[in-house]
């Protein structure tokens, strides 16, 4: 019966079949970390011990590099928001109102630049802006001890940080370069299998949730090496491998999707030295490191049977096939780099080899989606909680609620990253009001009975034991930190013992306002479903293919197709989440990101030949751009009559290419190929006059 | 030795000081050596991480010692 209460509770994180020894350590060691920060703020008689252990749970990740990354930031992020606090605060102290509304609203610029960026480094503003708010706000009745308030705080997170930093790195730490190096040697496993298994088996293997992952993994692999800089390992991969090999990853899900549409079109209508050369293609993907045949040697065949081909067919097969090769040959020399570049990152090829490489990868960042529209919403929702708790607290002259305002600026931050923060929020405050019983059993029972560190340590390990090995469980880190944060923040351990209820019971109910205040401001203005957050993701997407079909100037490949995987990663689980048919409206994501590709293919061939041709090109370059507007504003399926006028246009322009074989012809005619099949691809197969 | 230094009118402790220097030049003599070898030295360490450690400890002793020399 208990046991079964407690799983509930806790889930099965704390049962012995279930316990994980790296759980436990991560608990131990930020365990340690935390007594070391209380003792030496203790030694150091610093005002508010407590910050620098709430410091040390913040802080705590499984992975050392990541938590000294994450160090970082909180650091960096403390000292503007310290700095703006200091700055803001004397020049407005005249004006308590004014001032709560400068620094709220530069607490809100803080969170919407930190929500541009989805990275680990969106933690150094989300700092900037919350400590701003909790600084200022605990020295609004002493306004002249600003700095005094500032530098305490400083000085407690730098010690929180260098206390977690220290424990966390040299107590068995787990390198971030691990986790890199094991993940992206799944997938390049991966992306291999599902080459070889397209190649061999000619069919579409539609239906595999396996292939969506490969686009999430693409953005983990740059949040992962985000942290790299930090890690602790002692040999770590170069940032431009893992780049390069990003901007490769991002074509695997596009092309092998655009070959199983190939030869799921021509069907059963596939000659035989096609499906012999797809068979070779296949024995090399299936294991392309220890292959007899090389790639390139590949590559050359699908040249020559693309010469060729051409010659004994023509009309619509003869289309698909050469497009088909094109991709495949396109495919090839991407999983041979992919392979190249994985041998490097794990070490087994030393760096020089791959030198060319370097050159070509683009030193500046991935972009990944933003919304600039949820973080607006975001920070509405912020200035709605703050300023409704300051406007509380200035009403009614609460001695507490500066810290319901403090307290609100930091939820409604802390989550604003999620689709709907309100549900964590709500979860938040629960398990926060749970760690209330277990601080006033420490507070009036526990302490009390007490005396000197050896036993104030004894006793907050049990409770902190279970916390931290709850926190390294990803299902259960919202709890863990509540019920850790909560404890912390409701036990104020300071050198005396100063416990008092009415003290205790004012403290921690103006903390629940603020939590509540956050989360009924959220529910209100920031709350999206998981539906309307895939729709949004969906629009982005056509909206971009839209701006790159109008654009005048030549985009970035690598960055337009690396931020639309990365959309696509992001809308899979949320169409999961909301019960939609992933395979269908994901798939729709896809073929946009293959349209892009192509878009990218047609446009450069007409920069590069400014014939009368490409002028024509232009409009149907126009007429797509309306096409993707059209799709941008939800609608499914294009007007008949746009339908049929679009699908004529690309008709026309593949009819003139059938008769021309120079590259440039070839690569508008793949283009142009992959544009009709995945804009119409129930349509009937067109027939050319005078080809066919 | 003077035990806190007064940086723009703010008293710093001396080991806080001393400690931004050693970092400082710790990174700096990670990066050089990361230039001018061809390998990684951390590499031949048991523990990287604690090798780290032990360096800025050296390097903040060295500090601390010189600071309290030009202070005093």
């Amino acid at each position: 019966m208990t046991r079964t209460l407690l799983s509930r509770i806790f889930g099965d994180a704390i049962f012995p079949g279930t316990f994980d020894p790296r759980w436990a350590l991560f608990s131990a060691n930020s365990f340690i970390a935390a007594m070391l920060a209380i003792y030496l703020a203790f030694r150091l008689g610093l005002q508010r011990p407590y910050w620098a252990m709430l410091t040390v749970y913040l802080t705590a990740q499984p992975l050392a590099g990541a938590v000294r990354s994450r160090a970082a930031y909180r650091l960096l992020g403390t000292l503007l928001g310290a700095s703006a606090a200091v700055a803001l605060v004397p020049l407005l102290v005249d004006q308590p109102s004014l001032m709560t509304l400068a620094i709220t609203s530069w607490a809100a610029l803080c969170l919407y630049v930190s929500l541009q960026d989805r990275t680990p480094r969106s933690y150094a503003f989300l700092l900037a802006g919350y400590t701003a708010t909790t600084v200022a706000f605990s020295s609004v009745a002493a306004p002249h001890l600003v700095f005094e308030v500032a530098l305490a705080r400083v000085e407690e997170i730098v010690l929180g940080v260098c206390c977690a930093t220290a424990v966390h790195t040299l107590l068995f730490p787990s390198d971030v370069t691990g986790a890199l190096i094991r993940s992206i040697d799944a997938a390049v496993r991966d992306a291999s299998a599902w080459t070889a298994e397209v190649f061999l088996e000619h069919a579409p293997t539609k239906g595999k949730a396996a292939r969506w992952r490969l686009a999430s993994d693409v953005t983990q692999f740059e949040v992962l090496s985000s942290h790299l800089r930090y890690d602790t390992a002692a040999a770590k991969p170069q940032n431009w491998m893992i780049r390069a090999l990003q901007d490769k990853f991002a074509l695997v899900l596009p092309m092998l999707t655009a070959i199983e549409d190939r030869l799921d079109a021509l069907g059963e209508r596939r000659p035989p030295e096609l499906d012999q050369l797809l068979s070779r293609l296949g024995q090399w993907a299936r294991a392309p490191a220890t292959s007899q045949h090389h790639s390139q040697e590949l590559m050359r065949l699908c040249a020559e049977f693309e010469v060729i081909r051409p010659a004994q067919d023509s009309g619509w097969d003869a289309l698909l096939i050469s497009s088909l090769i094109a991709k495949s040959s396109a495919m090839i020399e991407t999983l041979a780099a992919i392979v190249e570049l994985n041998a490097v990152i794990q070490g087994s090829q030393p760096a020089p080899y791959l030198t060319r490489f370097e050159s070509k990868v683009h030193r500046a960042k991935r972009p990944l989606h933003r919304d600039q529209g949820l973080a607006a919403l975001s920070v509405v929702a912020f200035f709605a909680a703050v300023l409704g708790c300051a406007a509380v607290w200035v009403a009614t002259a609460w001695p507490e609620g500066g810290l319901a305002a403090q307290i609100a600026a930091i939820a409604a931050a802390l989550y604003s990253s999620l689709d709907d923060p309100a549900p964590t929020l709500m979860s938040y405050t629960l398990w926060t009001i749970a760690s209330l019983p277990i601080a006033a059993i420490y507070l009036f029972v526990i302490f009390p009975a007490i005396d000197g560190f050896p036993l104030l340590a004894a006793s907050l390990a049990p409770p902190f034991l279970v916390i931290g090995y709850l926190q390294a469980n990803p299902r259960h880190i919202v709890k863990a930190l509540a019920l850790g944060l909560g404890l912390i923040g409701a036990l104020d351990l300071q050198n005396r013992y100063l416990a008092d209820f009415a003290s205790f019971a004012n403290v921690n109910a103006a903390s629940l306002i603020g939590l509540l205040s956050a989360f009924l401001a959220v529910r209100a203005f920031r709350s999206v479903t998981a539906k309307h957050a895939a729709k949004r993701l969906i629009r982005h997407g056509w909206v971009d293919l839209a701006i790159l079909a109008r654009a005048r100037r030549p985009m970035d490949r690598e960055r337009w197709v690396g931020l639309m995987l990365d959309r696509l990663g992001l809308v899979v689980p949320r169409l999961a989440l909301c019960g939609a048919d992933v395979e269908t409206e994901a798939g729709r994501s896809l073929a946009a990101l293959q349209m892009g590709l192509d878009l990218f293919d047609l446009k450069s061939s007409v920069a590069n030949a400014n014939d009368q041709r490409s002028e024509r090109l232009e409009g149907l370059v126009v007429k797509l751009s309306n096409a993707f507007r059209w799709f941008a504003s939800g609608n499914i399926e294009l007007p008949p009559e746009e339908a049929q006028a679009l699908r004529a246009t690309i008709d026309t322009e593949l009819g003139e290419y059938c008769k021309w074989d120079a590259a440039i012809q070839r690569t508008r005619r793949t283009a142009l190929v992959g544009l009709r099949r995945a804009l119409f691809p129930d349509a009937p197969a067109p027939t050319f006059d005078g080809t066919t | 030795m003077t035990e806190e230094i007064n940086v723009a009118g703010v008293f710093v402790p001396t080991f806080v000081v001393a400690c931004i220097f050693a970092l400082g030049l710790g990174m700096a003599l990670s990066a050089t050596l990361k230039r001018a070898a061809s390998f990684e030295i951390k590499s031949f360490a048991w523990h990287p991480a604690l090798f780290d450690f032990a360096i800025f400890v050296i390097l903040v002793d060295i500090c601390y010692t010189l600071l309290g020399k030009f202070l005093s």
